[in-house]
């Protein structure tokens, strides 16, 4: 491996806004969009394991539940993604001369991602409206295809993940350029990878369980038989994933380079409170959930999804502080220059606030009629 | 040569063309398509016409599919493929933009939620919310183009934000009303080219018949203004453009003339084809409407990335990464120097500055590939460095080199290295001129020969030839032999003798 680290210089051009506002409006859509994400790729997950039809008593509710998801899927793709233009936009801002150049050395596996989005966007509307016309769609070719669907979902996480996680260390990306500039390797080598990835993606998979259990909930006075498979459906995704993610999450922190084990590790009280607090709120969300398979329409899931944000918020603060930590060496925030010009700022607050009026008036009108 | 260069065989300008033009095809339909879905879905209930209602409708789902599928996630496409192959010229845009890009986001999220509850609500909404909605969605797609418009058009023309660094001075710049009419234009043409698609699709013979002439109703009127809006846009090009266009640069005229045949071949089409047949129309001849429509629409993407030459951000950024202001500072402290992504072995140095240098828009094989154009033509590496010290002189458009002889004889190195075998057979007349001439000149067009050269007897010319690096230092010494320079002295005497229209057209051959 060669050993050498370059890092870009930052922009000529000054950031023309508070960083305080960036890194705000960073997280907070990083965070919808994680919800998004989330809700998009367990469902995936779930119309997968629908198709195994196991037990012949649930096999109805299995059909039913796949053909609601399928009817869902493109919607989510879309918010996934529209949720997801706006953070990618601001770390471009912030650590641009970092995410470009982690992106230029995984290349094409970066470029492939909209590519991927397309076909997996187009299988999720070919099943819907086959299975709104037919109500049956063939079920070997629907099954492939869900099962291509989704694993294109996963990789397309995989690829993200990697390139932020590569992007925080410019020893690695460096290396990789410079042994080839074809942009034709990932971030392999680097022991974080994968348990970043799976401590994420599990995350995905039980907020996604949640996500189930609301809309068994929303059936329980219709249907209780499918409101009950649901709501058990969603706790199994929930508990199970976020089981094995307490393990993977402390693999992950044994991981990680010593400095930044030994802020999480007390040293920094912000971060150490942060990842203690997203633990104990996940886990105090168990119970929580697990009433709720017996009383849906008690409070506990509220409480349990209330709980479950207060993880990914904790998460998402503690993502970016691990970031911080990583660009110790050789970056920081404060390096960047300013040049803050209130115009544009005005003018997007109020296309801010007048879109989130009409986007409120489009759904207020769509939802009133069912 | 702050950023690494993707090393991408067939070009990286390719791939950019790959994505975008496909991108904003569709999405200049997501904005014409949405007011024709608002307008016919307005005209058909106000006359009752559940015929015309239900082809709207069956129009939106294919709007739909096209638009917020392929049409949204290439538009994603190119934000991540600029970020790959320009990080330099992608973390200006953002930077001075920013706030327009995110207010782009706003509105692209009320596109996206507007379109899906206007398809999903044909049953669920009252027809008068039904139709609110479409105008919304247009409304929020036309605000979308007027601010990328600005954006894009900045690149070509950035105005006074050159001095004064004015946002808003840089999105509303000289190209910004003409570019907005011209794409304006292309949106309504492509809702119409679209609508042919589906009418297609109707079995319902006086339906189709009525939906091809609506069809063409959008097309045609489209195309002839749209001559007016190309007009009124040359006419506020930079003048160096203009020059380019009186014959100095081939890839300008090529797009041009590319441009101009489509129209005219898309205009008799819409003609021919529906209007007197219609209701037998195929989908095979939409197909060709649309995709003479999209060859049009690719002409004029690709004139305008081809005038913004030498720069990616005119008067800011050159093609090559290089600030304008840095140029004289890179310069003086040399490439080897400048560039950050250099190998610490330095054998493989000459591909590193070849790469900070070249590869934002060469290639070797692939697009705007250096093999053919330029090893092939059998240079020496002694050339081929004073070529390569020279790019700023070339007639189409290249960047001043930033660097010293050495970094120039680095890269030489390595491009005969890559060359193969040099041929080495007695050139032509026309191979000289070429190689030592053709480059940075034409005979009347961008820096003319003519002038110069009218009134010289052949042996004088031959003479001129041998001695021109002793004329100016951006003239490189001649590198031929002795019978090279008489070829070309002949060459040049039997061209000049020729009609000017001729010498016109053989400017353009001789690029």
């Amino acid at each position: 491996m060669i050993i050498q680290t370059i890092i870009p210089d930052l922009d000529a051009i000054p950031v023309p806004a508070p960083l305080w506002l960036l890194k705000t409006l960073l997280l907070l859509t990083f965070l919808l969009h994680l919800i998004a994400m989330n809700i998009l790729i367990g469902s995936a997950l779930t119309a997968v394991l629908t198709r195994f039809h196991s037990k012949s008593a649930r096999r109805e509710h299995s059909k039913y539940l796949f053909s609601e998801i399928i009817r869902e899927l493109p919607t989510f793709v879309a918010a996934t993604v529209t949720l997801g233009v706006a953070p990618l936009l601001f770390v471009q801002i912030l650590y641009g001369n970092l995410v470009y150049t982690s992106s230029i050395a995984i290349g094409w596996f970066w470029w492939w991602i909209f590519p991927l989005i397309i076909i997996a966007y187009y299988i999720f509307y070919y099943l819907k409206f086959k299975s709104l016309k037919t109500d049956k769609p063939a079920a070997l070719k629907t099954t492939f295809l869900i099962w291509i669907a989704a694993v294109v979902l996963f990789w397309i996480s995989f690829v993200f993940s990697n390139n932020f996680n590569l992007a925080m260390q410019p020893a690695r990306f460096s290396a990789l350029i410079l042994k080839c500039a074809k942009g034709l390797s990932l971030n392999l080598g680097d022991p974080v990878t994968f348990p970043r990835w799976l401590h994420i993606t599990l995350g995905a998979i039980a907020v996604s369980g949640v996500y189930r259990m609301w809309r068994g909930r929303s059936v329980a006075v219709k249907d209780a038989a499918y409101s009950s498979y649901q709501l058990n459906l969603g706790y199994k995704l929930f508990i199970y994933p976020t089981m094995a993610n307490i393990l993977i999450g402390f693999v992950y922190l044994i991981l990680i380079p010593d400095e930044i084990m030994r802020m999480l590790m007390g040293q920094d009280v912000v971060m150490t409170a942060l990842w203690l607090a997203g633990l104990g709120a996940a886990m105090w969300a168990m119970p929580a959930l697990k009433r709720t398979i017996d009383a849906p329409q008690s409070l506990a899931l509220p409480l349990g999804t209330m709980l479950i944000v207060i993880t990914l918020i904790s998460m998402v603060i503690l993502r970016d502080m691990v970031r911080t930590a990583y660009q110790k060496p050789f970056f920081h925030l404060s390096m960047t220059p300013l040049d803050v010009a209130l115009g544009p700022i005005i003018m997007f607050l109020l296309a801010f606030v007048i879109g989130i009026g009409i986007f409120w008036w489009l759904v207020k009108v769509y939802v009133k009629k069912r | 040569m702050n950023f690494p260069v993707w090393d991408v065989s067939f070009g990286l300008p390719l791939l950019i063309a790959l994505v975008a033009i496909p991108h904003v095809f569709v999405a200049q339909f997501a904005i014409g398509g949405g007011l024709f879905l608002a307008v016919y879905e307005r005209v058909a209930r106000r006359k009752n016409d559940d015929a015309l209602l239900n082809y709207v409708r069956l129009h939106s789902r294919f709007f739909l599919l096209l638009t917020l599928v392929f049409g949204a996630l290439t538009g994603v496409g190119i934000w991540l493929t600029i970020g790959l192959i320009h990080p330099a010229a992608t973390s200006a845009l953002i930077h001075i933009f920013l706030w327009f890009w995110a207010a782009e986001w706003v509105i692209f999220i009320l596109e996206i939620s507007a379109a899906l509850i206007y398809y999903y609500g044909w049953d669920r909404l009252p027809a008068v919310v039904h139709q609110k909605v479409i105008w919304i969605y247009f409304a929020a797609g036309f605000l979308s183009l007027a601010i990328i418009n600005g954006i894009i058009t900045f690149m070509l023309t950035p105005g006074d934000w050159l001095t004064t660094k004015n946002v808003w001075a840089g999105l509303f710049n000289p190209t910004y009303w003409p570019s907005l009419l011209v794409r304006t234009l292309l949106c309504l043409l492509t809702a119409g080219l679209f609508a042919f698609i589906t009418a297609t699709r109707l079995k319902n013979k006086e339906l189709k018949t009525k939906v091809a002439r609506i069809a063409a109703l959008w097309t045609l009127p489209s195309l002839l203004l749209l001559m007016t809006g190309l007009w009124w846009y040359y006419k506020v090009l930079p003048e160096d453009v203009t020059v380019y266009l009186t014959g100095g640069w081939k890839a300008l005229l090529t797009a041009q003339t590319v441009g101009v045949w489509s129209a005219a071949a898309l205009a008799v089409g819409v003609v021919i084809s529906p209007l007197l047949r219609s209701f037998r129309m195929r989908l095979a001849e939409a197909l060709v409407l649309v995709l003479l429509g999209f060859v049009l629409f690719g002409s004029f993407e690709w004139f305008r990335e081809a005038a913004r030459k030498p720069y990616v951000i005119w008067g800011y950024m050159y093609s090559n990464g290089v600030l304008v202001e840095a140029q004289d500072k890179i310069k003086a402290a040399g490439l080897t120097a400048s560039v950050k992504w250099q190998h610490p072995d330095s054998v493989r140095r000459g591909e590193d500055l070849y790469r900070a240098a070249c590869g934002a828009c060469h290639s070797l094989d692939g697009y705007n590939s250096l093999k053919p154009a330029v090893i092939d033509k059998g240079w020496d590496k002694a050339q081929l460095t004073e070529l390569v010290l020279r790019t700023g002189s070339m007639r189409g458009a290249m960047p001043p080199f930033p660097g010293h002889t050495e970094d120039a004889a680095l890269i030489a190195e390595y491009l005969v290295s890559k060359a193969g075998m040099l041929k080495l057979q007695p050139l032509s007349g026309e191979a000289v001129w070429r190689r030592n001439c053709g480059l940075c000149h034409t005979l009347d067009s961008k820096r003319p020969l003519r002038p110069a050269l009218e009134g010289l007897t052949q042996a004088d010319m031959k003479e001129l030839i041998l001695t021109s690096g002793d004329l100016t230092e951006a003239m490189p010494p001649f590198a031929g032999s002795d019978e090279d320079a008489g070829t070309l002295a002949s060459y040049l005497k039997n061209m000049l003798t020729e009609s000017t229209l001729q010498m016109g057209v053989a400017s353009v051959h001789l690029h």
